[in-house]
């Protein structure tokens, strides 16, 4: 067991690192999929990787897998550098979004192709595949071809395989997404059962920031190739270091209010407490407005309000819903605001926030 | 049952201790020493095989199958170590080239190769027997081909309106049949599978037919006379010569044409015929706003490919005119043939396929910037 | 809000008409109804008789090629034969040799089919799935050779042959197809059309290049296969041009080549009974297949054609 270790990592499409003489002037001039990023995946975590579509999230994970070639830095699991080491020699597995079973062999022969390359006896890969078709609950459909599999259960294949290799980690490359609702929340448990069982790591993509704060212990928030924030899942909803993570966690994500050149702030949509009328309470701001729409979700209400200019999301945990265009006062408390300065990061500073704090209070006095 | 393991641990102990001595054998200095632990693997052996003989069936099959995974295993090893050889092997050299060769030794026997020993040779007067005493001409072979050989230039000619004269009939009647013949009921794909019929015929046989058919008394004059014409003699005749040959290999891609186009218009996708039914379009219009654009792409491709090849067509020539009468129906490809495997000069033929490949290549060019500016608008 | 919007223009085209005269309209759609069905009557029957004029000609040589000699000459256009002279094949087999053609075709088109793919897959699969330096270059050349007519290249070909000893063996003949451009284009395609997962999914199984070529690929595009296995039989039996200019001898030519030999008589007409048996053998496995399977030799003829779209 290693940790998985990538430092100093860039990605150019188009720019191999065999080209060693012009490397150094496309470093500064190319697009970069994935810029200078260095992180550290632990052993045993379920990590993973988020961020919006393009934000170089699946590549990190094929450049991890090797199925990418880096343009510069190094990738390492535990002491060995697996930089220049085809895929098939870095003791991963890969789970791919649209399964990538070989369809003309049956789910036995699919499981066995692997481990037959890997020149395991014969006797052993009986065993391997038996247990693992065992732990995906497939065994009798170990003579099916792909084709006459329902999407869930290709699915389930494809981890078998996974499995079957035993490898030090899993790479999933957002393997729910060509799932049904349903299916794909099954499947999630599912997953975080196996990741338990296992005991080994598994580095997930995906691009739903829900899936991410369900089934990650250990959080990485990509944006246009740079690492944002590593963290748990609780840290990263309520620790968020910059504006793009603020806003990318949490359904919907964290309202963002611009009050001057230098500071903006944000809250979260489910940290207001709705109130009839002013009760000028300390340490909080009370704001009156207007519903533009909203959104049923059952048992809670989102509300599109008008926010001086802009637009905000507050919700409501309430069987009955308020009608568009009537008022709605609610307060906003001290300890619930965040605070961004105008390069979008976090300010950790009290007295800064504490100013933040005041000229936002006095946007709201002075209409 | 524990019996049973027992075999297999016991079977293992003198497996290993055999393979360990192997080992050492190869490390021995002396020739003595060596003798001795042969006779001690050989002791092994025995002993082994008294073990084996006194096991009871049951316990023979336990054997049987350690033996069979303990070579299992040592199998696996031996193809890993090969592996491992053959990822070092491929680390160096690319394996692309391996699989390359057969496509570059095509490439470079039938086309680099022939090309240049093509120009250069133009150029000579090219001995037969013994090739190093050609004797270079410069562009005398160009010369004699264009000033002396009548048929040449008449070849060059005819080649030109042999290419326009079927790509342009081809293109009139195949795109009206395949927007008639595109439709899928019983009918129709039958008149598709009978038209398509003659495509996959062989020339040969084409031609024998048609030569048949184009007989002086044959079935079109049976047919002109019906009708009160004198049918000429098709294929012997100066003037009807060419046109015939032409005529005959039209009538034989008809159907392979009808199906390309065919297949156009059938990937036009039907909400576009539905849109425009919608928006009241009838069908002269749609065929005129629609099928024809979006088809042109793939008949500028299609017939320019068809142009390209028509200066290619050898066996209908060589089996229905051979060229005749009087050079009538000669085209570039029956005469290098001619001057090349006939009558043997080499110069000639080569000056004239370089004269053919010029040619292809310039209409290639045109047709190309053309069909390139087609589907950028 | 919209409402106040609301488009409004002068005339009201695409509203439903008012059908007042209902009755009426109803008889012009009947009478157009009747119509329609004749039209569609003599539709089909034009179709069918535009398709006889491609296939009239063929059942006519069938119909020659049982005639005795001298009915034979007259080119009677009808098709049916009132003593069908059965020996005209019988001659055409034995004397005129047929069945030692008819050998050589069968051996040529089975070397070919069985030996081409030894060459042109491994090609496709570089040309489709790696790099290397070179690429370009090789791709282009293979490009150029196909637009460089075999007409053209014919002597210095045959000149090279006839020094490397090469004219007049199967080898010879069969060496170019090894190197198909065509079958290239078309495996390549095939190739580059399997999803990439799956390839990639196999390098994270350890698998090599020749296990994903062997294993993984030629398995997917087994259809493929039987399309090219089709058309290049149907080309390579009809083969004359590559066999008549390669060879000396009558040991090697094809049944293609061997009508042609039929033809040319010394002195009067061919016997064009005979000629046409040796047709008809020649064109009847062909048709057989084309009889059977007429749906697949025509998407495997038509769609090979469309190799070139593939790459652009």
């Amino acid at each position: 067991m290693a940790d998985i270790e990538l430092i100093n990592v860039i990605k150019i499409y188009g720019i191999s690192l065999k080209k060693k003489k012009k490397l150094n002037k496309d470093l500064l001039e190319g697009k970069k999929a994935v810029n200078n990023v260095s992180i550290k995946i632990p052993t045993g975590s379920f990590t993973i990787l988020v961020g919006p579509s393009g934000c170089g999230k699946t590549t990190l994970l094929r450049m991890i897998a090797g199925l990418e070639e880096i343009t510069s830095g190094t990738i390492k699991i535990g002491d060995i550098d697996v930089t220049n080491l085809e895929p098939g020699d870095r003791g991963l597995a890969m789970v791919f979004q649209n399964y990538a079973l070989y369809p003309h062999m049956t789910v036995k022969e699919n499981i066995e192709f692997g481990l037959l390359n890997a020149r395991i006896p014969k006797f052993e890969i009986k065993e391997r595949v038996s247990e693992s078709l065992k732990i995906v609950g497939l065994e009798e459909y170990q003579d099916r071809k792909p084709a006459n599999l329902s999407g869930g259960q290709r699915q389930r294949v494809a981890l078998a395989r996974a499995i079957s290799k035993t490898p030090q980690c899993f790479l999933m490359d957002e393997p729910l997404s060509n799932l049904d609702a349903k299916l794909r929340s099954e499947m999630r448990t599912e997953l975080i059962q196996l990741h338990q069982r296992l005991a080994s790591t598994f580095v997930y993509v995906t691009h739903d920031q829900i899936e991410a704060m369900t089934m990650g212990d250990n959080i990485i928030v990509m944006n246009e190739g740079i690492i944002k924030q590593q963290g748990s899942p609780s840290e990263i909803h309520n620790n968020p270091n910059c504006v793009f993570v603020a806003k990318f966690i949490g359904d919907p994500g964290m309202n963002i209010i611009r009050i001057d050149e230098e500071y903006s702030i944000g809250f979260r949509p489910r940290d207001v407490e709705f109130v009839e009328e002013n009760e000028n309470e300390e340490n909080a701001i009370f704001v009156e407005t207007t519903i533009l729409s909203f959104e049923n979700h059952g048992s809670e209400f989102l509300y599109l309000v008008d926010f001086k200019g802009t637009t905000a999301f507050v919700k409501e945990l309430s069987k009955n819903s308020r009608k568009v265009n009537t008022k709605i006062n609610f307060i906003i408390k001290k300890e619930n605001i965040y605070v961004f300065d105008s390069c979008d990061n976090r300010v950790y500073d009290q007295n800064e926030i504490e100013v933040a704090y005041d000229r936002f209070k006095a946007c709201w006095k002075e209409i | 049952m524990t019996d049973l393991k027992l075999v297999g641990k016991k079977y293992n102990e003198f497996c290993d201790a055999i393979d360990e001595l192997k080992l050492v054998i190869k490390k021995a200095k002396s020739q003595d020493e060596k003798e001795r632990l042969k006779t001690r693997i050989s002791e092994l052996k025995t002993e082994l095989n008294d073990y084996k003989k006194s096991l009871n069936s049951e316990e023979i099959e336990a054997y049987r199958d350690y033996q069979k995974i303990r070579l299992d295993i040592k199998r696996c090893e031996r193809l890993k170590k090969m592996d491992k050889l053959e990822a070092k092997i491929f680390k160096k050299l690319n394996p692309a080239y391996i699989y390359m060769i057969p496509a570059a030794f095509g490439a470079i026997f039938f086309t680099i190769l022939p090309a240049i020993f093509m120009i250069i040779g133009s150029l000579f007067k090219v001995d037969l027997v013994s090739i190093w005493d050609s004797s270079f001409k410069g562009f005398w072979n160009y010369e004699m081909i264009f000033t002396r050989d009548t048929e040449f230039v008449k070849a060059i000619v005819n080649t030109i309106i042999f290419a326009f004269f079927t790509v342009i009939l081809l293109m009139v009647i195949t795109v009206l049949m395949a927007t008639w013949l595109s439709k899928n009921t019983k009918i129709h794909n039958l008149s598709q599978t009978m038209v398509f019929t003659p495509h996959i015929a062989s020339m040969v046989s084409v031609s024998i037919l048609w030569i048949l058919m184009l007989d002086p008394k044959g079935i079109i004059n049976q047919i002109l006379s019906i009708f009160g014409i004198q049918g000429p003699n098709w294929l012997m005749n100066t003037s009807t010569s060419l046109f015939s040959v032409a005529f005959v290999t039209v009538w034989k891609s008809i159907g392979y044409y009808v199906l390309i186009i065919i297949a156009g218009l059938q990937a036009i996708p039907p909400y576009v015929y539905e849109a425009a039914k919608l928006d009241k379009a009838n069908s002269f219009t749609v065929f005129r706003k629609i099928t024809v654009p979006l088809l042109s792409e793939t008949l500028v491709f299609v017939f320019i490919m068809k142009f390209i090849n028509s200066f290619k067509s050898f066996a209908a020539i060589d089996l229905m005119t051979q060229g005749g009468p009087r050079g009538s129906s000669m085209v570039l490809g029956y005469w290098i043939y001619n001057a090349g495997r006939v009558k043997f000069n080499y110069g000639f033929a080569m000056a004239g396929a370089v004269v053919l490949t010029i040619i292809i290549s310039v209409f290639t060019f045109v047709a190309y910037r053309f069909f390139n500016k087609k589907s950028e608008n | 809000m919209l409402d106040e919007k609301k488009l409004s223009f002068a005339t009201d085209a695409y509203s439903a008409k008012h059908l007042e005269e209902k009755n009426k309209y109803l008889f012009l759609v009947k009478i157009k109804k009747r119509v329609k069905y004749v039209l569609k009557i003599l539709n089909y029957l034009l179709l069918i008789a535009v398709g006889l004029f491609f296939v009239y000609p063929f059942v006519w040589m069938a119909s020659m090629s049982l005639r005795p000699l001298i009915d034979a000459l007259s080119f009677d256009p009808g098709l049916i034969v009132k003593h069908p002279q059965w020996q005209n094949y019988v001659y055409a087999w034995r004397q005129a040799q047929i069945v030692h053609y008819v050998g050589n075709s069968i051996k040529y088109s089975v070397l070919v089919l069985t030996l081409q793919y030894f060459t042109i897959i491994p090609a496709a699969y570089g040309f489709a799935t790696m790099e290397f330096k070179g690429k370009k270059f090789l791709w282009a050349t293979k490009y150029l050779g196909m637009m460089l007519p075999a007409e053209a290249t014919l002597i210095p070909v045959y000149f090279f042959y006839s020094k490397m000893g090469l004219v007049d063996t199967w080898g010879g003949l069969i060496l170019p197809s090894l190197f198909s451009m065509f079958g290239i284009y078309m495996f390549m395609g095939a190739f580059k059309q399997i999803p990439k997962e799956v390839i990639e999914s196999a390098k994270m199984d350890k698998a090599k290049n020749r296990t994903i070529m062997l294993k993984i690929m030629i398995p997917m595009v087994a259809p493929v296969m039987i399309t090219h296995l089709l058309v290049t039989f149907i080309s390579n039996w009809n083969e004359y041009y590559w066999v008549l200019v390669m060879t000396n001898s009558e040991s090697l030519r094809t049944l293609p080549v061997a009508l042609r030999g039929l033809l040319q008589v010394e002195d009067g007409v061919p016997e064009w009974n005979i000629v046409m048996a040796g047709t008809m053998i020649q064109l009847a496995p062909i048709m057989l297949v084309y009889i059977f399977a007429s749906k697949q030799v025509k998407m495997a003829m038509v769609g090979g054609s469309n190799k070139n779209k593939i790459s652009k």
